[in-house]
């Protein structure tokens, strides 16, 4: 822009939104050291995982008779009941663990955000049934009701993150729906109904985008959530097929080698804490970034997202 | 307050038909016929299949199944497990004492880890105690429990053996399964507790107090816990279904036989009746926990009773 003449912002909607991008970006990089440190590590840990079939030493899911064997320099992780590289293992599983938490969120985000929306901004009976329904589903457990879809639809990689993303839903729509009702009452939105918006166009273009940190910052919030489920479900198998790699599936598998061979459950012990750790730390720094000045920021770091009315 | 009471049941209410209804459905949106996926397994004989359609009246429409299916509940009738042909019911009564006793053990250890932690950060933020509980309580949330379970049992059991490690019976066997439990909770208690504290204490009240020659220890538990203990309670109940949905997996390392262990070999053996009825059973008592904790609030601060008369 040209500082000479008096200016009205004349770039595209797009270059804005690309500029506050960038500037979102590289105020990631600044502040809480712990929040970098979250994001450099699991930047590493996604490029780790992608390069994994360069970078693994062994084949994750070739069987050897170097069954059990102590970390060493050949096995720095040591090696399972099948005598597989635990750290290739490591490498491979992080790929899938990794996957199935985001897949799950995106899930959610676009079933959820959309339901809010709906029921903060239409009929008084639409929004009464949409919002009971995400009552009962609040009533179980996000576990429980990830349980309860697995069920349903199988077990399975890709049935585990639909069962992710239907379990956190409603946490999004309730959300959503709290913050549009409050957006709906601002004077811009009165004032562009007044002019004869269509509601389509007023939610997707005046309430949406006041909603778009928010949700982002849910969503950060949700990973590690999303994370230990996975897990979860894959620890008591109703996830990946053995021999897939997945950090959840070995620590199973790694249980039952406790007395003998203590590294097996370690080494994905380890990894998914030290996943979870980072996405937490990465959660509250997006958080702190992007929402600086929301009370409801707090409540979610000190809670936890079912805290959230 | 009675009224009060009511009114908040007569909000519950509906919540509980609307898991009476979703639990009903997950025969229906399982994808195939329900009563071959009822048989499943057992290589059943169209006949069978027909006769079975006729005893859960499968041929008749939803909505009069439902009804059907809600009246046998209300009747204590859960059915039978196709694995076991024993009822679910008796199956349920036998195991939940179990699991409830898992529960509230674990929230027990959250509460006598979790409490300590947070008065001492929240009394005196920024001394070391404060950063070795605010590191314990970041640990808590990010440690899996299913693998602390496991170093649990490595630790005590394996190298010390000074714990069982499995089943139950003997009065120690709960510890290590309450404690990989309860810990992830502790930690959230431990930060609720120590920011709620040191807001508190920022607080004119507290101030007067101190003015007129209060001693820190009266400070402490006359104006400062009881304010702070009432968020808490909040999360004791929130995260009641937490903990009970995560005794599921503590369940099965531990091998102990609460309803837990038996919704997963249900999952896992497809035994339809006996997942509806465990999904039912936590979420009603996870239902029951809150409301109680909603009228515990009102006994507990009376200004939240206050509002409530307003209201």
């Amino acid at each position: 822009m040209s500082s000479a003449a008096p200016t009205f912002p004349t770039e595209a909607p797009s270059a804005r939104f690309t500029r506050s991008a960038g500037r979102v970006f590289q105020a990631l990089f600044q502040g809480d050291r712990f929040g970098i440190a979250a994001l450099c590590f699991l930047a590493l840990i996604v490029l780790l995982a992608i390069l994994a079939p360069l970078i693994a030493p062994y084949d994750p899911v070739h069987v050897t008779s170097d069954n059990l064997a102590q970390p060493s320099l050949r096995h720095p992780f040591g090696t399972d009941q099948f005598g597989r590289d635990m750290l290739s293992r490591i490498l491979w599983g992080a790929r899938l663990t990794l996957l199935a938490p985001v897949v799950g969120i995106g899930i959610s985000t676009a079933a959820g955000v959309p339901l809010g929306l709906l029921a903060g901004y239409s009929t008084r009976w639409l929004s009464g049934l949409v919002m009971r329904v995400m009552d009962v589903m609040l009533a179980f457990p996000g576990l429980l009701l990830a349980l309860i879809v697995v069920t349903i639809i199988g077990p399975g990689v890709v049935n585990v993150m639909i069962a992710i993303g239907i379990a956190f839903i409603p946490v999004f729509a309730r959300v959503v729906y709290g913050s549009t009702l409050a957006v709906r009452a601002q004077d811009y939105v009165m004032a562009a109904r007044s002019l004869g918006c269509r509601p389509s166009w007023l939610v997707a273009r005046h309430i949406l985008p006041n909603l778009a940190t928010q949700i982002i910052v849910i969503a950060s919030s949700a990973v590690g959530w999303a994370i230990l489920t996975a897990t979860t479900l894959n620890f008591l198998g109703f996830g990946v097929k053995l021999p897939t790699p997945e950090w959840g599936a070995d620590l199973a598998a790694g249980k039952d080698w406790l007395q003998v061979a203590w590294w097996t459950s370690a080494c994905p012990g380890l990894a998914i804490t030290a996943v979870i750790l980072a996405a937490n730390y990465l959660g509250d720094h997006i958080a702190a970034v992007l929402e600086p000045h929301s009370h409801w920021r707090d409540r979610v770091q000190q809670v936890g997202l079912e805290g959230l009315e | 307050m009675l009224r009060l009471i009511g009114r908040r049941l007569a909000i519950s209410v509906p919540v509980l038909v609307g898991v009476t209804v979703l639990v009903f459905l997950i025969l229906h949106l399982i994808p195939g016929d329900p009563a071959q996926i009822m048989l499943f397994g057992s290589r059943p004989t169209p006949q069978q299949i027909e006769q079975l359609r006729s005893q859960l009246g499968l041929n008749r429409p939803l909505p009069v199944q439902y009804w059907l299916y809600l009246e046998r509940v209300a009747h204590g009738d859960l059915g039978q497990s196709f694995i076991t042909g024993r009822p679910i019911l008796d199956e349920i009564a036998q195991r939940l004492p179990d699991t409830l006793e898992l529960t509230l053990a674990a929230m027990l250890v959250a509460v006598v880890i979790g409490m300590p932690l947070g008065i001492v950060g929240g009394v005196r933020p920024g001394s070391w105690a404060d950063r070795l509980g605010s590191g314990f309580a970041v640990l808590g949330v990010a440690v899996p429990y299913f693998w602390f379970a496991l170093v649990l049992i490595l630790l005590f059991a394996v190298d010390l053996r000074l714990l069982p490690s499995l089943g139950e019976g003997s009065w120690n066997a709960i510890l290590l399964p309450a404690l990989s439990l309860g810990w992830g909770l502790s930690a959230i208690i431990a930060r609720l507790l120590r920011n709620n504290l040191v807001e508190i204490y920022q607080q004119p009240y507290m101030q007067v107090a101190r003015a007129k020659g209060l001693s820190e220890r009266m400070l402490l538990y006359r104006h400062a816990l009881k304010n702070a203990l009432i968020p808490v309670v909040t999360i004791l109940g929130l995260q009641f279904g937490n903990v009970l949905s995560g005794a599921v997996v503590v369940e099965v390392i531990f091998g102990r036989p609460g309803i837990g262990s038996y919704l997963v070999q249900a999952i896992q053996a497809k035994d339809i009746p006996v997942v509806q009825s465990v999904v039912l059973f936590i979420a009603v008592i996870y239902i029951l926990i809150n409301l109680l904790v909603d009228l515990a609030y009102g006994v507990l601060d009376p200004r939240i009773r206050l509002s409530w008369v307003r209201s």
